[in-house]
């Protein structure tokens, strides 16, 4: 019941930026979309990805903002002093980040596939049977990234809030701890996910075809029909895989867990107002 | 009387400064004590351990038996000295969001101090002038039955035409009669009818303590005078 009553707190305290910046996202859709036949093909859609390259980086500036606001305005002092466990708070703003940023970055994408779409559906050499089979690929490919897109989000909040704690266990030097608090696991990980990588079983490598991914078979076919395709973009897709390693994504994992849970046992236990 | 705070050999250390030096202390239930020392004499860093906010170099606390945690605090109120409440809430939304954590929260007594202090419920905390936001601090530690009070310089702030009003208040008709009462302050004048005992506190020791009706006779002076007369 804490855990969401810290988490009401986070939304109340950006509820307005929340619907403006969506506001804001929608709108620029709408008006890319609308530019798409007028201007510069690509254009409103390199727009859109500039916006979402924007708005990763300030993901990245924003997760350490969730602990750091609370420093900056003293309301850590209502924050410690409230009678709730450490994974509380810190599970509150972290949930709060992903569902704020993965608002943003889902709505970004499918405004990216939107514009693209529209624009696709201007280009003269494009068939009503290759559209279809480019539609069918761009929304596959935006439905794969969802759940990577909130991993990665998840995982940079939990790297933030153990590193903002971190370094508030300290008077002195706090963002040089920080710091090193962010770089070292990150490291310490790459480090020991790629050890692990080389004595993963291969049934652990889980791959994905990219032509299963793009529906490249449909898109082939319209290609033919329109007598345009190229047989070495063919080959290259048909040879490309998408894979994940399970056995290095649980070393990640468990480290990003790992780090939030320190991150709460310092929160109750050593951070000082 | 039952013990509500017991510190035991109670050390802080900030760097190489001792900010507090062994203290020892029992508080008991229904007891109000003053403590009182100059700037940097150690108030603040004791109710900070005291409220789990800061931790012991050394020494014991307990709080009803139980070491300063979620669990403590629970039963416990604080007033820091610092503007802690944020300010993008309404007053209505920081008195709403406080209370929802505690069981001993009572609305009623909220809503009378909030009329008492003449504070607009509507308004952002952020717009509230020093005064109004102390007494909003007051409002939503007060308005808690909580076991144990503590108040960090809860005068600092208010002009003194409100003060005796809001001493009043904070000492009688808005207490609970079973919460002990740790008030930290150097505007002693203002406050100490309402001291049952007095700590002095001198670099991070005990000056002084005692029962605030006892030292007067002693001294033969006020509180204030005695303060005085420990710090000259």
């Amino acid at each position: 019941m804490n855990f969401i009553k810290l988490y009401k707190k986070e939304f109340m305290k950006d509820r307005k930026s929340f619907v403006i910046t969506i506001a804001i996202i929608t709108a620029m859709m709408l008006f890319l979309y609308s530019r798409t036949g007028h201007w510069t093909p690509g254009l409103p859609t390199a727009i859109l990805a500039v916006a979402m390259f924007g708005f990763s980086i300030a993901a990245f500036i924003s997760s350490f903002d969730c602990m750091g606001d609370e420093w900056e305005h003293n309301n850590h002092y209502l924050m410690l002093s409230l009678p709730v466990r450490g994974r509380d708070i810190l599970g509150a703003k972290l949930a709060w980040f992903v569902t704020e940023f993965g608002t943003y970055m889902l709505l970004l994408g499918a405004c990216i596939i939107f514009v693209l779409l529209g624009e696709a559906r201007g280009i003269g050499t494009i068939n009503n049977a290759l559209y279809s089979a480019i539609t069918v690929a761009a929304w596959r490919t935006y439905g794969i990234m969802v759940l990577p897109v909130l991993y990665i989000l998840a995982a940079t909040g939990m790297l933030a809030l153990s590193s903002y704690t971190v370094g508030s266990t300290v008077k002195r030097f706090k963002f040089w701890v920080g710091a090193i608090s962010f770089i070292v696991p990150v490291g310490l990980l790459f480090y020991l996910s790629n050890k692990v990588m080389e004595i993963s079983p291969a049934w652990m490598h889980v791959e994905m075809p990219l032509a299963d991914i793009l529906a490249w078979q449909k898109i082939e076919n319209a290609l033919n029909s329109n007598g345009v395709v190229s047989a070495g973009l063919t080959s290259f897709i048909n040879g490309t895989v998408v894979g994940v390693d399970v056995l290095a994504l649980l070393i990640w994992t468990i480290g990003f867990v790992g780090l939030f849970f320190m991150a709460s046992w310092l929160l109750e236990n050593v951070v000082e107002a | 009387m039952s013990t509500v705070l017991e510190l035991e050999d109670l050390k802080k250390r900030y760097g190489s400064i001792w900010a507090l030096n062994g203290i020892d202390l029992r508080v008991g239930k229904g007891e109000v004590l003053g403590l009182l020392g100059p700037n940097g004499s150690g108030k603040t860093t004791m109710l900070k351990l005291i409220s789990g906010l800061a931790r012991p170099t050394d020494g014991r606390i307990l709080i009803n038996g139980q070491k300063p945690g979620p669990a403590s605090k629970a039963h416990m109120a604080i007033l820091p000295d610092v503007d802690h409440i944020y300010e993008w809430m309404t007053v209505q939304q920081a008195v709403d969001y406080v209370s929802s954590f505690y069981e001993d929260f009572d609305y009623d007594k909220a809503r009378r101090l909030i009329e008492l202090m003449n504070i607009e419920t509507d308004i952002k905390v952020g717009h509230l002038s020093r005064g109004m936001n102390e007494r909003l601090k007051l409002v939503i530690v007060i308005s808690r039955n909580a076991e144990l009070i503590l108040l960090d310089e809860p005068l600092g702030g208010i002009d003194p035409t409100s003060r005796d009003k809001i001493v009043h208040a904070i000492a009688t008709e808005y207490r609970w009669e079973d919460s002990a009462m740790i008030i930290a302050t150097h505007l002693v004048r203002d406050i100490e009818s309402i001291f049952d005992k007095v700590l002095f506190l001198k670099s991070g020791q005990i000056a002084l303590y005692g029962s605030a009706d006892e030292l007067r006779e002693k001294y033969n002076g006020s509180v204030e005078d005695i303060f005085k007369e420990v710090f000259a």
